[in-house]
C-alpha cells in the first residue's frame, strides 16, 4: 500500500560544489539502512557516473526512498531527491526542487556561503520550500560555523541560529538532520482521489530497461497498466513498471500515490520524447499540467570533429549514444571546411560542454578537435519579420541584417573583499553592466552584473578563480537577448577563410582577439614551401596580419641503388604525417593548431 | 644489363658517412676479393651495359689486388660495346699507379670523392686528404680517364656561396664532364648525427642552404653542365648511365658486402659485415641478408620518388602502366603546377627546376 501521506517527507539537499552534499546523502542512506556502511562501499549512490565523482558534481538528479523509524515509533517515508549542483543545470535543479516540500541547505563551515548556495537558495525560496540550514564539515580545524551562520543570515536573510552543526564525514549531526526533516518539512499535500498529476523531474536511458522516468506524484494515483499521457510531449503510453528507488529499483504492486516519489517505465523509445518538467496525467481523465515547465534550450554551441585516428563514424556513434543519456545535449552533422565532417553540438553551458566532451573522449576513446564555443545569436533580418538564430559564425549572412542580438545573463560573483576591485575590472572588461553590490559580513561581497553570455563562456570562471586565489564563485542565469555591436572576425590562412577559426565578438575587442589568434597560428603552422599570409579580417577589412616565412629546403640529396628502399620509407613516413594535417586551401595545419588557437582566444585575454 | 660491385673498405671512416664502409680491415682484403669474385661468377655473364665499382673506396686496395679483381671481372663478364665502367676513388697515396691499373683493365670513368678544395672544410668532413692531394689526384685521373666525375659537398658550416662556386670552378678547370654536388645530410648512425644530438654540430641556416643550391645549379648550367638529377650535373652525353638505370627503375645485378640488387621485382641486400659476407660466400650460401618484394604499389611509389629526382621527370605513360590513375594525381599535380612546383605536359610530369629545394615535399604530395 502507498505510505500514509502525513508520514511522507519529500526533500532535497542543495549546496555549493564540494560542500559535502553527496557524503551527507550517503550518511542519510546508511542511517536508514538503505546501504552498507562506508567501509565496503566505494560508490556514492547518488553520483552514478565515474566522471561526476571525479569532478565532485552531480550531473543528473536521482532519488532514493528511505524508511526512517522516528523515536515516536512511527516509520516515515523520506524521499531524498538529489539535485545537480551547477548553474548549467539550474532548470533541472528547479524541477527537482519542485518535487519537494523542503530542502536541506548545506554550507561548508570553512567556506561559508558561496555563489551556488545563494542561487540554489533563491530557487528554493521562490518555490516556497521549507529550508533547513546545515553547517557541514564542523570537525575540520578551519571550520568557522559562527561565521557561516552569520553569512547565511546576512546573505540569504534566513534565520540560522538553530542551524544544525554536522559533519557528514564523521557522522556528526545525522540524527538531528533526520529529526529536522520530519519536524520542519511539511508532509506533501495532494489529493489521492483527484485526476493524476505527476511531475517528471528527471529521465535517463538505461541499456536494459530503456527510458526510465523519475517522478513525484502530486495528485492522484499511478499504477502499472495505467494509460498515461505526457502532456507537453503529447504522447500516450502504458505504464509497464512502476516502483520506488531503494536505491535499486523496486517494483510497487500498488503503484505510487500522491506524495510519493519513484520511477516509471512505459516503453518510451527515445530520451528526446521526454521533457523534464513535463506532467504525467491519466489519458482518460486528464488534469492540467503542473506549472514551471520550460522547453530546455542549449545556450552554448561548438563543433566537434574527429581527429587523430578517430573517424567520423566513430564520433557519430559516440554522439548518438551520449544523446541517449542526456536529452539536453543536441547535435547535427556539419561540414567544417578544413576540419572535414563533424557535428555541431549544443550544451546547456560551459560545464555541460566540458562534461560531454570528456565523456565522449573517455567512454569512447575518441580524439576530437573542438571549435571555439559560441552562443546562439539572433540576427534581425532587414525588411523581414523573421529572426534568424545562428549557432555558428558561418551562418551569419554577409549583409542584409539590421542587428545582431546576443543572449545576456545576470551573473553574481561572490568574492573576498580584497579582490573586489580586480573582479570589477574583469566584469567591466567582459562588457558587464554593474547591477548591485551586497556585503556578506565584513569579508565577502556579492557583485551582480548583467553580462553577455558570450563573455561568460569565454573562460570567465577560470579567470575569476585565478583572480581570487580560488575563493571567488559565480553563478548566472539567462535573462534575455540584447542588441550589441557585434562583428564576425574571419581568419584567413593564405587568403582562405577558415570557418573553424572564425568567431563573432564585440567590435571593441575584435582586433585584439584576431591578433592573438593569428600570432598563435604563426607558432603552430610549420613552414611551407611558400610564404603564408595570416590575416584576421572583418569583412574585407584586415585588422591584423602575420607572415610565416617559407623554409629553406626539403630534399633527399642522395638516392642510389642501395638507398632506394630506405629513402622511400622516409617519404612514406612523411606522407603519413601529412594525413594528420588539415588543409586550409594549400596550407597544411596540424590538428593541434586548432586546439592551441582556441586556447589563445582565452589566454590572451 | 647493369652491375654494381661494392668494396666496403676505406682508410678511415668519415664522420658524415652512412655507407657500408669499414676502416682498418686490410687483413681481409684478399679474402674479400676472392669472395666477391666467387659471387660474380654466379651472376649472368652479361653483356653488361654499365658496371660500377663503388665503396667504400675501391682504390684502397693495393694495386696488385685491384688488378686481380679487375682481371677476374673481365674473365667472367662480358661488356657491351660502348659500355660505361665506373670506379670510385678517393684522393690518396700512389693514385697514379692504381688509376693506371683501372684504365688498363677497361675502366673508362672515374668518380673522385673530392668533397672540397678547401682544407678547412676537408678537416670538418674528416677527410683523409687535403686540397693539394685532391688536385694532384684529379690531375692524375685526367690523364687516364675519358670520363671524370668529382663529388663535392656543400652546405658546410661557414661555407660561403663563393667557396662552393670556387670548388665547382676548380673541378671544371680539370675538364671534368660530370659533377655530383651533395648538400651535407646528417644521417642516423653517423658521428655527425651523434654530435648533432649533443648539440655539438653548428646549425645550418636553411635559407642559406637553399641559396647555395640555387647558385650552384645556376652556375653549373651556365658552365654547360645542367643538372640531370637532384645532385648530379653533366655536360651533354656525360650523364652516368649506371645511376640513370636506378632512377629509371631498370633491373640491376650486384655483388659484394651490403650491395643491393634489384631483379624482377626482388630487391636483395647482401650482408653488410665483410667478414659475415665472406663466410657466407665461402660456405656456398648467397649472403643475402634482406629480401624485399617490390609489389606494384611500391614500384609506383618509387617511380614517383625517383622520377621526380630526374630533370626529365617521369612519363605519364609509365605511371599509367604502373596502375596510377590520373584522376588521383592530376588534380594534385595541377595545383602544384599553379604555384610553380611542377611542370606538366602531355607526355611527362617533372619537378620544376626552381622547385628542386622542395623535392621531397612535392613528392610526398604526389605519392600514392
Amino acid at each position: 500500500m502507498p505510505h500514509p501521506q502525513d508520514l511522507i517527507r519529500d526533500f532535497c539537499i542543495i549546496a555549493h560544489i564540494d560542500h559535502g552534499k553527496s557524503t551527507l546523502a550517503e550518511r542519510l542512506l546508511e542511517r536508514c539502512g538503505a546501504m552498507a556502511a562506508k567501509e565496503d562501499k566505494e560508490l556514492e549512490v547518488l553520483d552514478n557516473l565515474e566522471l561526476e565523482r571525479e569532478r565532485g558534481i552531480t550531473i543528473k538528479a536521482k532519488a532514493v526512498t528511505l524508511d526512517y523509524r522516528h523515536r515516536d515509533g512511527r516509520v516515515y517515508q523520506l524521499n531524498l531527491i538529489d539535485t545537480p549542483g551547477h548553474v548549467d543545470f539550474s532548470y533541472e535543479v528547479t524541477r527537482s526542487l519542485q518535487a519537494c516540500e523542503g530542502c536541506l541547505l548545506v554550507v561548508d563551515a570553512s567556506q561559508g556561503v558561496q555563489a551556488q548556495t545563494v542561487a540554489n537558495y533563491l530557487l528554493a525560496d521562490q518555490l516556497r520550500l521549507a529550508v533547513v540550514p546545515v553547517i557541514n564539515k564542523i570537525d575540520l580545524p578551519s571550520a568557522r560555523p559562527e561565521v557561516a551562520k552569520a553569512e547565511i543570515e546576512e546573505s540569504l536573510a534566513l534565520p540560522a541560529e538553530h542551524a544544525i552543526l554536522a559533519s557528514a564525514k564523521a557522522g556528526i549531526g545525522i540524527d538531528e538532520i533526520l529529526e529536522a526533516v520530519v519536524r520542519d518539512i511539511p508532509p506533501p499535500a495532494g489529493d489521492r482521489q483527484a485526476p493524476l498529476q505527476a511531475l517528471i523531474f528527471d529521465a535517463i536511458y538505461d541499456d536494459y530497461r530503456g527510458i526510465i522516468l523519475y517522478v513525484r506524484v502530486k495528485n492522484g494515483w499511478l499504477r502499472r497498466g495505467d494509460r498515461i499521457r505526457l502532456i507537453r510531449s503529447e504522447r500516450t503510453y502504458e505504464v509497464t513498471d512502476i516502483g520506488r528507488l531503494r536505491p535499486q529499483m523496486e517494483s510497487s504492486p500498488d503503484g505510487l500515490a500522491a506524495g510519493e516519489v519513484g520511477y516509471v517505465c512505459a516503453a518510451i523509445k527515445a530520451l528526446q520524447d521526454v521533457k523534464v518538467g513535463d506532467t504525467i496525467t491519466d489519458a482518460e481523465r486528464p488534469a492540467e499540467p503542473l506549472p514551471g515547465f520550460r522547453e530546455l534550450k542549449p545556450m552554448v554551441y561548438c563543433g566537434l570533429y574527429p581527429a587523430g585516428d578517430s573517424t567520423y563514424d566513430q564520433l557519430r556513434e559516440a554522439v548518438q549514444k551520449l544523446s541517449l543519456n542526456d536529452a539536453s545535449f543536441v547535435w547535427t552533422p556539419e561540414s567544417g571546411g578544413a576540419l572535414g565532417h563533424g557535428f555541431r553540438c549544443g550544451f546547456l553551458g560551459m560545464l555541460h560542454m566540458e562534461i560531454c566532451q570528456e565523456r565522449l573522449e573517455r567512454e569512447h576513446d575518441l580524439d576530437m578537435v573542438q571549435t571555439a564555443p559560441t552562443v546562439t545569436y539572433r540576427v534581425r533580418l532587414r525588411g523581414q519579420q523573421r529572426v534568424l538564430e545562428i549557432t555558428t559564425p558561418s551562418e551569419l549572412p554577409r549583409e542584409g541584417y539590421e542587428a545582431i542580438e546576443e543572449p545576456m545573463v545576470e551573473i553574481n560573483f561572490l568574492v573576498p573583499a580584497e579582490r573586489i576591485g580586480a573582479v570589477m575590472q574583469l566584469a567591466q572588461d567582459r562588457r558587464g553592466r554593474f547591477l548591485r553590490q551586497d556585503w556578506l559580513g565584513q569579508h565577502r561581497c556579492r557583485l551582480a552584473y548583467r553580462m553577455p553570455l558570450a563573455e561568460v563562456i569565454f573562460d570567465l570562471f577560470d579567470r575569476l578563480k585565478s583572480l581570487t586565489q580560488g575563493y571567488g564563485t559565480m553563478d548566472y542565469e539567462f535573462c534575455g537577448y540584447e542588441e550589441a555591436d557585434l562583428v564576425k572576425v574571419d581568419i584567413l590562412v593564405h587568403n582562405q577563410p577558415c570557418e573553424a577559426l572564425a568567431f563573432i565578438c564585440h567590435r571593441s575587442v575584435a582586433e585584439r582577439r584576431g591578433r592573438a589568434i593569428i600570432k598563435r597560428l604563426k607558432e603552430e603552422i610549420p613552414r611551407h614551401l611558400f610564404e603564408i599570409a595570416l590575416q584576421a579580417a572583418i569583412g574585407s577589412r584586415v585588422i591584423a596580419r602575420e607572415t610565416i616565412k617559407s623554409y629553406g629546403k626539403n630534399v633527399t640529396a642522395k638516392c642510389y641503388g642501395g638507398d632506394i628502399t630506405r629513402k622511400r620509407k622516409l617519404l612514406e613516413k612523411q606522407k603519413e604525417g601529412k594525413k594528420r594535417m588539415k588543409m586550409i586551401g594549400s596550407v597544411e595545419v596540424p590538428q593541434a593548431a586548432f586546439l592551441s588557437v582556441l586556447k589563445a582566444q582565452i589566454e590572451d585575454e | 644489363m647493369h652491375l654494381y660491385l661494392h668494396i666496403p673498405y676505406c682508410v678511415s671512416k668519415c664522420p658524415y658517412c652512412d655507407f657500408n664502409s669499414h676502416a682498418g680491415r686490410e687483413h681481409e682484403f684478399a679474402a674479400y676479393i676472392e669472395a666477391l669474385l666467387t659471387e660474380v661468377r654466379r651472376l649472368p655473364p652479361g653483356p653488361y651495359d654499365t658496371l660500377f665499382i663503388g665503396g667504400g673506396t675501391p682504390t684502397v686496395l693495393p694495386p696488385a689486388l685491384l688488378a686481380q679483381l679487375l682481371a677476374g671481372l673481365r674473365a667472367h663478364l662480358q661488356l657491351s660495346p660502348g659500355y660505361e665502367w665506373t670506379c670510385e676513388a678517393n684522393p690518396g697515396s700512389s693514385d697514379a699507379e692504381r688509376f693506371a691499373v683501372l684504365a688498363d683493365y677497361g675502366v673508362n670513368r672515374l668518380s673522385l670523392g673530392v668533397q672540397s678544395f678547401h682544407d678547412r672544410h676537408l678537416r670538418f668532413l674528416g677527410r683523409a686528404h687535403d686540397a693539394a692531394g685532391a688536385q694532384a689526384a684529379l690531375a692524375s685521373a685526367q690523364r687516364r680517364f675519358a670520363h671524370l666525375n668529382v663529388d663535392l659537398m656543400y652546405g658546410l658550416p661557414g661555407q660561403s656561396v663563393e667557396e662552393a662556386l670556387a670548388d665547382a670552378r676548380t673541378a671544371l678547370a680539370f675538364g671534368v664532364g660530370h659533377l655530383a654536388a651533395y648538400h651535407l645530410a646528417i644521417e642516423p648512425g653517423t658521428e655527425f648525427h651523434a654530435r648533432q644530438r649533443r648539440g655539438q654540430l653548428p646549425e645550418l641556416d636553411p635559407e642559406r642552404s637553399r641559396e647555395l643550391m640555387r647558385c650552384l645549379a645556376e652556375f653549373l648550367t651556365a658552365q654547360g653542365l645542367p643538372p640531370y638529377e637532384t645532385s648530379n650535373y653533366a655536360r651533354p652525353g656525360e650523364a652516368c648511365r649506371h645511376n640513370l638505370a636506378y632512377w629509371r627503375q631498370r633491373d640491376w645485378q650486384a655483388a659484394g658486402a651490403g650491395a643491393v640488387s634489384c631483379v624482377q621485382g626482388q630487391r636483395w641486400t647482401r650482408l653488410r659485415q665483410p667478414a659475415a659476407y665472406i663466410a657466407a660466400i665461402r660456405r656456398g650460401a648467397d649472403a643475402i641478408g634482406h629480401r624485399e618484394r617490390i609489389d606494384a604499389r611500391t614500384r609506383l611509389r618509387e617511380a614517383w620518388m625517383l622520377g621526380l629526382r630526374l630533370t626529365e621527370g617521369v612519363a605519364r605513360a609509365r605511371l599509367r602502366a604502373l596502375g596510377d590513375d590520373e584522376q588521383r594525381w592530376l588534380p594534385i599535380a595541377r595545383s602544384l603546377a599553379e604555384v610553380g612546383l611542377i611542370e606538366l605536359d602531355a607526355e611527362r610530369v617533372r619537378l620544376a627546376p626552381q622547385a628542386r629545394y622542395a623535392q621531397d615535399e612535392v613528392t610526398v604530395r604526389l605519392l600514392p
